[in-house]
Parts: structure tokens; C-alpha cells; sequence
């Protein structure tokens, strides 16, 4: 029941082509204006953590949750499948920011360095997988308009991050391509690892939470 | 065939101001159930525990001889039909099948189809576009779409015109024609329960004030209007008590008849009498504790 609900989610969410397209058109978007096409790709995870609230908007404006309440599924089947239908959503975006990567960087007659690509797609999944993990158990918590500050929370955190080592200088010493160069193998394994683990706790949370919440 | 569809013991839940208090319900398989009491009394809360959408404080609650509510081997034989839709407005009417049919092992397009037919609801439209009346008969399809044993109705026929809860009284009685279904059903028209109640519950202010047959409610309760000063055992036995022009009136227990002088006048006590002179009693106890 959990792959059931799952795509039940994922058709609801593409359904309103409004919203995947737009997010698709984005990336590529990404891709094809900043100088480092693979941009595109952290874009991706920015854009679909930010809208990681709308199945739970969904919920509430159609009472969705009542209607799970009264399906044979259980609330743990309703949590499972939602974290597994943003996280497939997720991956159709970040194969789309990857396709147009590679696009964009083999019409500038570039060479197409599939190890960095591979290293960015990981850590931009751990960028999405810990946005939702933060996000979701808030939204199972108390639905999406008490939580609707959680939409912005964590990319609001990772921009401003960003915005303050740049401004502090903090990482100009540190050349990131060596880095990761140096520990792709390690990153490789460690930020799937992270990510996973990350979204298997806040599931864990959200179940619990979300089976104490009155519907 | 289980004995009993709900049996519900000592229901306690707290939502703010509003205590629903050692509420029991019992109701055995084959008959229909309906559930009354002025607006916040505690129906909803009470159906929404049965359907395990939220826990109660305390109390035990059992559908079908023992399961606990809310889960999938309970919900799989439960329809529901709540006061407002709980389905996406953009969805189309015939999509329901492919959306929600996928759950329910029982579900049958034919029946659910059949159903739209009959209603005359077109599968093409989008239900948030749907009257109130079309929204409640979509719900009862979809309801009976996958051959529920009980249906919890939670004021369905409210806002309905005569046509529509006619034909939603029709649907339930030939859902009742299988001796193993039961309806629990709350509403504020009492003339619907007059022709498909077997039993009554009446909730006041989170407690349960009736339980029994229709005919058991009319024994039980009575109407009592009078000019003459009433004693103070008398005033304070008068549920919803009235003054009007030097005229008062209210409903009483029946035991509480010795207590009225014989120029007050007595008489049988409708559904209705019962469900307005209990919300007026609980409105005057929130005034005066206000």
C-alpha cells in the first residue's frame, strides 16, 4: 500500500502541470544562464525542498487527510509514501537539471566531467534530503498552515550560509573541486549514507507525530 | 455476521473549552442509529473517534466485535459521508475510481457508476464545481463504492433540498435491506429519523442525554406549559425552561410529571421538542456561568 499511495501522491502532484513543469523550466533555466551549468542541479534541490509543502497545501484545501483516515491505510502508509513520492519527484527534477548540465556544457564545447556531476548530484540530494527531513515532520505535525514557515526555513538557512561565507571570506582559501576531488570515493558513500538516514529518522518522527494528530 | 457494528464505552475527550464526557453508543448490526443534539454537542467529535481521526482521552472504542478504529481491516468495511467533502475540488467525479478505488480490495466501478447514474452526476465534472446536494450524493457513491457493512453519516442531509434527501433516505433503506449493514447517522432533521431510526442517541453538551428507541425518547421526555409560578423543584427539573407573556415552557423527564401542579399542562414530547429545549437548557448554563 505504501508504492500505492505513493503514486497516488506523485499523480496528484503532477497533476496541476503548474507546478513540475514550472520547476523543470527552472533548472534548465539554471543550466543555460550561470556560467557553471551544474548549478542547475543545487537549483533543483533549492526548488523542490521550497515545494515540499504543496502536497500538504493539497491535503488541506481538499481535507485530504480526512480522506487517508478513511482508506484502508494506516497513518505510517500516508508518511512512507509521501517522503518516497517527493523524493521520486525530486529525482525527475535533478535528471532533468543533469540532462540540461550536460546539454548546456557540450553546446559551449566544454568537456563534461561525469565524476564532478555525479559529486554534485550527491551532495545536492543531501541538500534536499535534509531540507525535507527538517521540514516534514512539522508539516505531519500541525498540516500545512501552521507549518507553512518551514517551506523557506531551510534553503533561507542554506542561502544565508552561503551568502555569509562568501561575505566573510571564510572559503576563499579552500578550493571546493580539490576537495571534493580528493574525497569523492568518501563522499560518494558518506552523503547518500547522511541523506537516507536523515530522511529514515524524520520519517520515523513524522509517523509518530502525525498518528497522535487529531484529523 | 458480528453482533455489533459500534460499541463505544466511557468516550472522554477534551478540546479546549468543550469536554466530551463518558460517552457510550452501542450499536448492533442490522440497525440504524441516529445521532442528535444541538451544534457543538459532540457529534463530530464523537464520529471522528469512531473513525479514529483523533484519540480519546480516555474510553474504549470497538467496531465489529472488537477491532480497534482507524485501521485498514476496519476502514476497508466502513463508508463514510461527512457534513463536507474530503476530496480534491480540481479532481473530476469519474477519476474517484481510479484515485481512491486503488485502496479498497472491495471496491466495484460498477456500483460506484451505477450510483453516479442514478444521481445523475456527470463523471466529467470537476467537484469542487458540484452543489451542495450532488457533493453529499458523489460521497454516498463513493461510500458505497467498495460494499462497506457500516456507514457513519455525519449530518449529510443538512442543506439539502426535499428531492435530494428523499433520495438519499432511498439509498440508505435499500443499504439496509442486508441484515449484516448498519448506519450510524447524525443529523438535525429529525423527520429523517423518523422513518429510519431503529434507535436514537441524544449528546448534550459532551454527554449523552438519550439513549434508546424513538419510542423509548417520547416515553422518556415530555412538554410541560403552564401560567402557574412554578415550585423551585419544579423550575429546576424543566430542561430549556421558557418564559413567554406569563406563559412558560420546557421540556421534562418524564418522572418529574408529580411534580407539576394540575392546571400545567402535559404533553408527548417530539424529537424535535428534545434536541431544542436541551440546546436551549445548555445555552442558558453558558450564560449563567459566563
Amino acid at each position: 500500500m505504501i508504492g500505492t499511495f505513493a503514486r497516488f501522491d506523485i499523480v496528484n502532484f503532477v497533476d496541476p502541470v503548474r507546478r513540475v513543469l514550472p520547476a523543470i523550466l527552472l533548472v534548465v533555466a539554471v543550466a543555460v544562464a550561470t556560467p557553471v551549468p551544474a548549478f542547475a542541479i543545487g537549483a533543483a534541490a533549492i526548488v523542490m525542498s521550497l515545494l515540499a509543502g504543496n502536497p500538504f497545501a493539497a491535503d488541506e484545501r481538499g481535507r485530504l487527510d480526512t480522506l487517508y483516515s478513511t482508506l484502508p491505510i494506516g497513518r505510517r502508509t500516508v508518511v512512507v509514501g509521501r517522503y518516497l513520492a517527493l523524493v521520486a519527484l525530486y529525482f525527475g527534477v535533478a535528471l532533468a537539471a543533469t540532462l540540461a548540465a550536460i546539454v548546456t556544457t557540450a553546446l559551449a564545447h566544454q568537456p563534461v566531467d561525469l565524476a564532478v556531476l555525479g559529486a554534485v548530484n550527491v551532495g545536492a540530494f543531501l541538500v534536499f534530503a535534509v531540507a525535507i527531513a527538517v521540514q516534514l515532520p512539522f508539516f505531519f505535525s500541525v498540516g500545512y498552515t501552521r507549518a507553512r514557515p518551514m517551506m523557506f526555513i531551510p534553503s533561507g538557512v542554506l542561502v544565508a550560509g552561503t551568502a555569509l561565507a562568501a561575505q566573510t571570506g571564510v572559503l576563499d582559501h579552500v578550493d571546493l573541486l580539490q576537495v571534493v576531488s580528493q574525497n569523492l570515493a568518501i563522499l560518494l558513500v558518506a552523503a547518500p549514507t547522511i541523506a537516507v538516514a536523515a530522511l529514515v529518522a524524520s520519517a520515523f518522527i513524522s509517523s509518530v507525530r502525525y498518528s497522535r494528530r487529531a484529523l | 455476521m458480528t453482533a455489533s457494528a459500534v460499541k463505544v464505552t466511557g468516550l472522554a475527550r477534551t478540546q479546549g473549552t468543550f469536554h466530551l464526557d463518558s460517552v457510550d453508543v452501542e450499536l448492533p448490526t442490522g440497525l440504524v442509529m441516529g445521532f442528535v443534539g444541538p451544534n457543538g454537542s459532540g457529534k463530530t467529535t464523537t464520529i471522528k473517534a469512531i473513525l479514529g481521526m483523533l484519540q480519546p482521552d480516555a474510553g474504549r472504542i470497538e467496531l465489529f466485535d472488537g477491532e480497534a478504529p482507524g485501521t485498514p481491516s476496519v476502514t476497508e468495511r466502513v463508508g463514510v459521508v461527512l457534513d463536507q467533502l474530503f476530496v480534491n475540488p480540481d479532481w473530476k467525479v469519474g477519476s474517484l475510481t481510479r484515485r481512491i478505488g486503488q485502496f479498497f480490495t472491495a471496491w466495484d466501478d460498477a456500483v460506484f457508476r451505477g450510483l453516479l447514474d442514478r444521481f445523475g452526476l456527470r463523471t466529467d465534472a470537476r467537484i469542487g464545481t458540484l452543489s451542495r446536494g450532488e457533493g453529499v450524493k458523489m460521497a454516498m457513491a463513493m461510500a458505497l463504492g467498495h460494499h462497506p457493512e457500516l456507514l457513519i453519516l455525519d449530518e449529510p442531509t443538512s442543506g439539502l433540498d426535499p428531492v435530494s434527501r428523499a433520495d438519499l433516505v432511498d439509498i440508505l433503506r435499500e443499504f439496509m435491506v442486508d441484515p449484516t449493514h448498519s448506519i450510524l447517522f447524525s443529523t438535525h432533521i429529525t423527520s429523517d429519523l423518523d422513518s429510519l431510526a431503529d434507535l436514537i442517541l441524544v449528546i448534550d453538551d459532551g454527554r449523552v442525554a438519550y439513549s434508546g428507541t424513538l419510542d423509548g425518547l417520547r416515553e422518556e421526555f415530555a412538554m410541560v406549559h403552564g401560567t402557574e409560578q412554578l415550585t423551585s423543584a419544579a423550575a429546576s427539573s424543566v430542561l430549556g425552561l421558557r418564559h413567554t407573556g406569563g406563559r412558560f415552557d420546557g421540556l421534562i423527564r418524564s418522572d418529574s410529571t408529580p411534580l407539576f401542579g394540575p392546571s400545567t399542562v402535559i404533553d408527548p414530547a417530539s424529537t424535535d421538542d428534545v434536541i431544542v429545549h436541551l440546546a436551549r437548557r445548555g445555552a442558558t448554563q453558558k450564560e449563567n456561568l459566563s
